[in-house]
């Protein structure tokens, strides 16, 4: 009875938002477009152009990398079938969290690009420590990254750390959340069902119905095409979702509030304020990590390089709109744990530069 | 079955919508609005991947996408066709503007060597001038370099703040960097209008503290086709 009424309640606020939320979002499109609006609210209008400039900003700039990521994605489901993928992942669980956590450097896709492929291995059948050691890697453990880290530091090191740090902590990651585990406790209903047959994955998943039918597309080109674009638009809206929620923290609170906060701190928690304090810059900018070395450069020197290492290994892992694609893929309690252990580890990746590289 | 048709083709407007919507902020060279010119080509050929899966949905029948989805990807593109394209400006300035106690390595990351013209100074480089030598050192130096205009309530009315954003990757990273400016002309210019400083660096003391400035004049300019600097 009780489950009954709190279904019933988040019903009515599900059906509240829902009737909100397309007129809170056109009346911040109409103040944003400044057509007609009175002049006092010319500030606010001001703001808003700002906020979409910064939306724009990281959108547009994911837009390829998310594409790269359904291509892979699209291609692996289209060309490998389960029982390849059951030949070559090892089955023990830390054998397939390994695997998992090197599997980028095959597959070049940046935390975008990296769920989608992660959860289309899974329904290949894929062990849940490779999915998740592979979704928490991959967007730093491959080739573009470890390119791009190179330059931007100009000294490869920076770049074997922060790979070597991020393949122990997925790895960790994926056998503490992945190991002696049902897969149904940790993964959504989506990435369980099994990637054999026609799917029904443009179906909303969170009604759990579908309401409507359609003639099967006929065709490999087809089916590539049906499956990538359903993938791309699913994706996308946590993009979406994302970079709205990262603008809208950067227009209304100063960056320089954050970066305040490490010129403040003294003695001997210094070291730790300056890491969670860049670790929650990573949250906020939700850069993708592909490029995101270049930014890490600029920080060094107003932080220590410890804090910066935990920028580079903690951003990829877990930021705004990495955490909601995360939650397509596996049930919020495996994503929440996810965030909690790699925030902690990503810490200690943190103090251990703070010791060798200072 | 109508129902479904529409749908299937709302889905099909918004990948297109998405694709041209990059293509023609490229064309309008506004691309650089929201991105570091280094990305440009890969988002065209991003922008012609999506167009090409508009094209391949129309042909072949794919299903619709869900309501929820289309609604949330339709923001960008509205975004794109209602809200004026704008660079970061004055409106954010105070969101992101340079912290003055963590700047100094901040700027020695940017950019370290000067050349001696100080006419070629961009605004980047006056800020790590400014900020590396002792001002007397600069006293006098020409200044000649483009920014947007935007005010601080303590100003004088004569006096301005010369600004621009640096840029690493796009624009959520966006830093404001600003030079004080001493312009006759100077109450002529409403925020965000985009100026060219001339003038001298002549440094003042304000309440007991030396305070960096150009005086010279401000002359009106067309947004610069890039309007970020990029270290």
């Amino acid at each position: 009875m009780a489950v009954v009424s709190v279904n019933a309640q988040s019903k009515t606020q599900r059906k509240w938002f829902l009737f909100f939320a397309p007129i809170i979002g056109i009346i911040g499109l109409w103040l944003a477009s400044g057509w007609l609006v009175p002049s006092n609210l010319a500030p606010l209008t001001n703001k808003l152009q700002g906020l979409v400039t910064t939306f724009q900003g990281i959108f547009i700039e994911a837009l390829p990398f998310l594409s790269a990521g359904v291509i892979v994605s699209v291609l692996i489901g289209e060309f490998v079938k389960p029982q390849h993928l059951a030949s070559f992942v090892p089955q023990n669980a830390f054998g397939a969290s390994m695997f998992g956590s090197l599997l980028g450097l095959l597959f070049p896709v940046c935390e975008c690009g990296a769920i989608p492929t992660s959860r289309r291995l899974l329904r290949k059948g894929a062990p849940a420590p490779m999915g998740i050691a592979f979704a928490l890697a991959a967007p730093v453990v491959n080739p573009i990254v470890l390119i791009s880290t190179s330059i931007a530091f100009g000294d490869v090191r920076w770049a074997l750390a922060r790979v070597g740090f991020t393949i122990v902590i997925a790895l960790t990651i994926g056998l503490i959340i992945g190991a002696g585990i049902k897969r149904e406790s940790i993964l959504t209903p989506l990435s369980l069902t099994a990637d054999d047959d026609h799917d029904h994955s443009h179906c909303d998943h969170d009604h759990g119905t579908c309401d409507h039918t359609h003639d099967q597309p006929k065709g490999r080109l087809a089916g590539l095409i049906a499956h990538g674009s359903t993938e791309f638009f699913e994706m996308a809206q946590y993009l979406v979702i994302g970079s709205l929620l990262a603008a809208t923290m950067q227009t209304f609170i100063p960056q320089s509030a954050l970066l305040s906060l490490n010129d403040s701190s003294i003695g001997f928690f210094a070291p730790l304020v300056g890491i969670v304090v860049l670790m929650l810059v990573a949250v906020l900018l939700s850069v993708c990590s592909t490029v995101d070395a270049f930014l890490a450069l600029s920080f060094l020197g107003l932080f220590h390089p410890g804090a910066v290492m935990a920028f580079l290994v903690f951003g990829p892992m877990i930021d705004i709109k990495s955490t909601l694609m995360l939650t397509s893929t596996f049930r919020r309690s495996a994503v929440v744990a996810m965030v909690v252990l790699a925030a902690l580890f990503a810490i200690i990746a943190g103090l251990i530069s703070y010791v060798v590289l200072v | 079955m109508q129902r479904q048709v529409l749908e299937r083709w709302l889905s099909i407007a918004v990948m297109f919508g998405l694709g041209a919507m990059i293509i023609f902020k490229w064309q309008t060279n506004r691309l650089n609005l929201y991105i570091h010119p280094r990305y440009t080509s890969l988002l065209v050929a991003t922008a012609i991947v999506l167009l090409l899966a508009a094209l391949g949905m129309a042909l072949t029948k794919a299903p619709a996408i869900p309501k929820r989805m289309l609604a949330l990807l339709t923001i960008p593109v509205a975004f794109a066709l209602l809200v004026p394209a704008r660079p970061l400006g004055a409106n954010l300035v105070s969101g992101k503007a340079l912290n003055a106690n963590s700047s100094d390595n901040l700027l020695a990351r940017w950019k370290t060597n000067l050349s001696d013209d100080s006419k070629s100074w961009t605004l980047l480089e006056w800020t790590t001038a400014v900020r590396q030598s002792d001002l007397a050192v600069l006293r006098d130096k020409q200044a000649a370099f483009e920014g947007f205009v935007y005010r601080t309530p303590d100003l004088p009315a004569d006096e301005v703040l010369v600004g621009r954003y640096v840029v690493t990757c796009c624009t959520a990273d966006g830093t404001a960097l600003s030079l004080r400016v001493k312009a006759s002309n100077g109450a002529d210019f409403a925020n965000d209008q985009w100026v060219r400083v001339e003038g001298t660096f002549v440094p003042v003391e304000i309440n007991g503290s030396v305070v960096p400035q150009i005086a010279g004049t401000l002359v009106s300019i067309e947004m610069p086709s890039s309007p970020y600097l990029y270290p």
